[in-house]
């Protein structure tokens, strides 16, 4: 039964678990190890044989926290196998240990084999267990972290010979023959075979040379003084090699797994504070979530590798893993909310991950001991004090060669040789020294001198500049609003690329398709000559294009949408005070603080050495709601003012664009925030989805309930497993709208006029009306934005 | 109607070896009285968890909580051995277990007085996992269960939420497991009775969980891994001591 069966499920029994995914060394103390494989990360290279299966590369997070794990996915095969295949040839007879780290994403079982002897062995990933096996020396599945397993098959005495070592997907414990569905697969990393009687330490290879690589630690105490395999008791750093451990924790409740791993130690329900978007305001806010654990002595076991060389630990489970492992802050948290069935099931859990911000604790409570992990949702990152866009370089005039600087019309300079070169593209750039903005065309020859300088641009002035002047490098952003912020997140915050679906994702939620259908035609180019916070810069940005952005730690994906209605074909769901809305939680709220009725954008910038105050912009535009302001309404003027570097004179329109779709849902009627809870049966709605609501809290003039549209914009599980928290904010569109109707798209049925049209064909399209504003059947003109 | 505490466990002061033991599920899981981690052999197949006592050791209860043997038709079966040192000849102390879920476990036999105890345990597909095994003297309480008493079976402790819609229909239930709750209770215990076992009962389970049978005779499938909360420490009352422990446990 998946998550999605069993929140409908009567009597669901909520349960919770929380994992840490902190930092360890994947060496073993003292010890080292050898693989024989080539290219053990990149399962794309030719070395590795693809059949009836391809790869995907670097998709996602491996172990070691980097984006370079790769998707081995199956084809559409009929009652076939799908693996992929790794030849090596044996020189000798000995033992050897085939390895390999695997996490399920769409098949939960995995065999490896060598071709040989056929010695083999099935993997259940999801569960975490040994399957059936067959002619093997031993085998063996660890747990990682992040449902990462790593799993090795021993052959004893494998022949002379040249073996295929085979990764084979599975659609159930031993069976590899089956149809492929074209999508499904698992993740793979990090491949490994060794020449050994026993499993050891990973050791990454690219393009070998005969016939293995190694790497070892060094350090060399005595027993009980090993490290604890952690970065700040390694005792051989130059050799530390950070890898994920995941530490599992679950709810005291009754009916914990039994043989899953998780150490029962939260004692309340995970209080989540959700993210909240906010369309008037720009960037979201923070979600953040914070786990109570309850500490606990123990022994040791599965945490020190070396306990058994150790004295019994005194102490505390929770005292002992932060003493060891200091440098917490930053890694990856997951916490899973879901229900306990009969026999275990991870897919009746639903995940959220989150940014470990801090561990508070210990604090005593009775005679007990408690810890609070807090976790924030991945937008953390955007810190204007961590990340500044253009970045701060350090280059100056170089005084030596250039002992009073440059002329007001120089056309080259050296920088110092203590600068940064590398910040300064070979290629040309933009810089700011001074007041003064200039564009160099290239760097090179020596490679510290800048040629082909273009003076006074972006209405500074040219000027001279001393030995010893800082020069800055400048940024210039281009494409679309959704490509910039793009650029910003995986680039500039390093947030990994599989957390942003860019493309390739649903039509709603696909920032590429969102930018191609509703900001087609932009392609700004705006520049920033100094560095400025990028939570401000972000924020800006979708202030001036109206996009709400926020992270879904569920999905595990930063959702971007512009304030717009859905697409014409897709649903909209209904709530009703009947079927969905929780008794005596519901209530609505006039937001009169938030209703504007005037918008002014500040753009295009005059001079970039000065501030950015209005007078320092070219282009104002006013979009006035005067029906709203007049004394007969709501007889008040109240501006909503955005001064931004986004938007410069080609993006006119686009200034235009927002503002009419700022004022049509915040000026025209007062805006109005309509909170309700629902049962977890409903909570598959998210934040950022528009719904319809039909409640008795929300009457027409008869006082009839009026469906209404709404956009939620805070949603909290606030009884673990059982209800949800909603706050919604009411949603208008400007304007009727659709897309050019294209006959070709729907052959059954062309759409020459208007009256033959279907309702769903007029929904889903826009047509060429008469002039006397209104279609034969009343409908209202489609308007072009 | 004989009730029994299992918390006596010659696990914890003997020497135990295994037959085989997977990485990161080593052997003292099995008996280190946590319910989280647990000991498995690296295969399936049937493996042996064997206790030396050092001496001759009364036995007359075993014990299992936190298995999956139901998921892998495991067996389990506990035999003991009279060698001097070594075992050998070993025999069965009671009669093979083959779970058909993941219940508690708790089963008086016939008292033996010897060196060395094990466990063959079979699993077939996937190793079995055993969370918490107890092997010793169990201890019977003088009169079994004084009424009134809420059997751990039925002594549910549970939250139960429910959701009803502004239109007044019922549209889901939450129910959260949190143990059973019940309470041991003995009224009249003679002196001589508390004066040999109360300490060292009490030494036990202010610290560590334990098994409990509460009615060996009528209902010998109906035992729980408990932990005691609260204490009413033996009270006299001319010429007798009554006491009470208030538990929480499980019973699977």
């Amino acid at each position: 039964m998946s998550y999605a069966d069993q929140i409908i499920t009567i009597g669901r029994v909520p349960f919770s678990t929380c994992e840490l995914c902190l930092d360890t060394c994947a060496l073993v103390y003292g010890t080292s190890a050898t693989n024989v494989f080539t290219q053990s990360e990149n399962f794309g290279h030719a070395d590795w044989v693809k059949i009836r299966a391809s790869i995907v590369n670097n998709t996602t997070l491996s172990p070691e926290g980097v984006s370079n794990a790769d998707f081995l996915k199956e084809d559409a095969t009929a009652s076939n196998s799908h693996f992929v295949s790794h030849s090596r040839t044996i020189p000798s007879v000995a033992d050897y240990v085939f390895s390999v780290y695997v996490k399920r994403n769409g098949r939960d079982h995995v065999r490896l084999l060598e071709n040989n002897g056929d010695a083999q062995a099935y993997f259940d990933l999801k569960n975490g267990k040994v399957g059936t096996t067959s002619g093997t020396g031993g085998y063996g599945i660890e747990y990682i972290a992040d449902d990462w397993y790593r799993i090795h098959v021993i052959f004893s005495s494998l022949a002379a010979a040249t073996i295929n070592f085979i990764v084979y997907l599975a659609d159930q414990d031993n069976s590899v023959t089956y149809t492929g569905d074209g999508v499904s697969g698992v993740y793979i990393w990090g491949a490994q075979l060794e020449q050994a009687s026993s499993l050891g330490h990973y050791v990454a290879t690219t393009a070998l040379t005969s016939p293995v690589t190694s790497k070892s630690c060094t350090a060399a105490a005595a027993a009980g003084s090993e490290c604890y395999n952690t970065r700040s008791t390694c005792q051989d750093t130059d050799n530390y090699k950070k890898i994920k451990k995941g530490y599992r924790f679950c709810s005291v409740d009754a009916g914990h797994p039994v043989d899953r791993g998780f150490i029962p130690c939260i004692v309340t329900d995970p209080k989540f504070t959700p993210t909240e978007i906010k369309p008037d305001a720009g960037l979201s806010t923070r979600s953040q979530v914070t786990v109570t654990v309850r500490d606990f002595p123990h022994h040791d076991r599965g945490v020190d590798p070396y306990f058994s060389t150790r004295a019994a630990p005194s102490g505390t489970f929770f005292g002992r893993l932060i003493a060891r492992n200091p440098y917490y802050i930053g890694r990856s948290m997951i916490t899973k909310t879901g229900y306990l069935t009969d026999t275990f099931d991870h897919d009746n859990f639903q995940s959220r991950l989150y940014i470990l911000k801090d561990i508070v604790g210990p604090r005593m409570q009775g005679n007990e001991i408690y810890y609070d992990f807090i976790g924030k949702d991945i937008l953390e990152l955007a810190n204007n004090l961590k990340t500044k866009i253009p970045a701060p370089t350090d280059a100056t005039i170089d005084e030596t060669t250039s002992p009073s600087g440059i002329t007001a019309v120089s056309t080259s300079l050296t920088l110092a040789s203590t600068s940064a070169l590398s910040d300064f593209p070979t290629g040309g750039g933009t810089i700011m020294i001074g007041d003064e903005v200039m564009t160099y065309a290239s760097r090179g020859s020596p490679e510290n001198v800048l040629t082909g300088l273009t003076r006074e641009l972006y209405g500074t002035t040219a000027d001279s500049h001393d030995g010893g002047d800082g020069v800055q490098v400048c940024k210039i952003f281009t494409g679309g609003p959704f490509d910039v912020l793009y650029e910003i997140l995986n680039t500039y915050l390093g947030i990994s690329a599989s957390y942003i679906p860019y493309s390739g994702g649903s039509p709603e939620m696909d920032w590429d398709t969102e930018q191609r259908l509703w900001y087609s035609g932009v392609n700004m180019s705006a520049l920033f000559v100094e560095p400025e916070g990028v939570k401000d810069l972000i924020s800006n940005l979708c202030e001036a294009f109206q996009i709400d952005l926020w992270w879904d730690e569920e999905d595990q994906q930063i959702k971007a949408k512009g304030n717009v209605p859905p697409l014409a074909n897709a649903s909209v769901t209904e709530l009703t005070d009947n079927g969905h809305l929780i008794k005596e939680k519901t209530s609505v709220q006039a937001m009169t603080d938030r209703r504007f009725s005037r918008m002014v954008l500040h753009f295009n910038k005059i001079d970039y050495s000065e501030d950015d105050k209005k007078s320092n912009f070219s282009r104002h535009h006013y979009e006035v709601d005067a029906t709203a302001e007049s004394s007969d309404a709501f007889d008040e003027i109240k501006t909503k003012e955005i001064k931004t570097l986004w938007l410069n004179a080609a993006e006119a329109s686009i200034a235009s664009q927002t503002a009419q779709r700022f004022l049509a849902r915040f000026g025209r009627t007062t805006p109005t925030k309509f909170m309700f809870e629902v049962d977890a049966k409903d909570s598959t709605i998210k934040t950022g989805d528009l719904i319809d609501i039909n409640s008795i809290h929300l009457q027409g003039l008869t006082g009839v309930p009026v469906s209404t549209r709404f956009q939620i914009t805070k949603r909290k599980e606030i009884k673990q497993g059982h209800s949800y928290q909603y706050e919604a904010l009411k949603f208008i569109f400007s304007t009727r709208n659709g897309f050019i109707a294209d006959n070709a798209l729907d052959t059954t049925s062309p759409m020459t006029v208007y009256d033959n049209a279907s309702s769903a064909q007029k929904d889903a399209n826009a047509f060429v009306g008469p002039n006397t504003g209104l279609f034969p059947d009343d409908g209202n003109l489609y308007v072009i934005i | 109607m004989t009730s029994y505490i299992g918390y006596n466990n010659i696990l914890e002061t003997g020497t135990v070896t295994v037959t085989s033991e997977a990485t990161g599920y080593e052997k003292e899981n099995a008996f280190d009285w946590n319910s989280f981690d647990y000991w498995k052999a690296s295969a399936s197949g049937t493996v042996y968890l064997t206790v030396d006592a050092g001496a001759a050791t009364v036995v007359d209860y075993w014990a299992l909580a936190f298995h999956d043997l139901a998921d892998n038709s495991g067996t389990i079966k506990a035999q003991y051995s009279a060698g001097g040192s070594s075992p050998f000849s070993w025999s069965d102390l009671d009669t093979v277990q083959t779970p058909s879920d993941g219940k508690v476990i708790f089963r008086p036999v016939t008292q033996q007085n010897v060196r060395y105890y094990r466990f063959e345990i079979s699993s077939t597909g996937a190793a079995s996992a055993i969370g918490a095994l107890s092997i010793g003297q169990a201890l019977t309480l003088p009169y079994g269960m004084q009424s009134p008493f809420i059997t751990p079976t039925y002594a549910r402790n549970k939250k139960i939420l429910n959701s009803i819609t502004e239109g007044g229909q019922f549209v889901g239930r939450s129910v959260q497991n949190m143990g059973q709750k019940f309470t041991i209770a003995q009224k009249g215990c003679t002196e001589t009775w508390i004066e040999a076992n109360w300490e060292s009962l009490i030494d036990h389970i202010e610290i560590k969980p334990f098994f409990f049978l509460w009615d060996q005779e009528n209902h010998p499938t109906e035992a729980a891994y408990a932990w005691a909360n609260k204490f009413k420490y033996p009270t006299y009352n001319q010429p007798h001591y009554d006491f009470s422990i208030s538990c929480e446990g499980l019973l699977s």
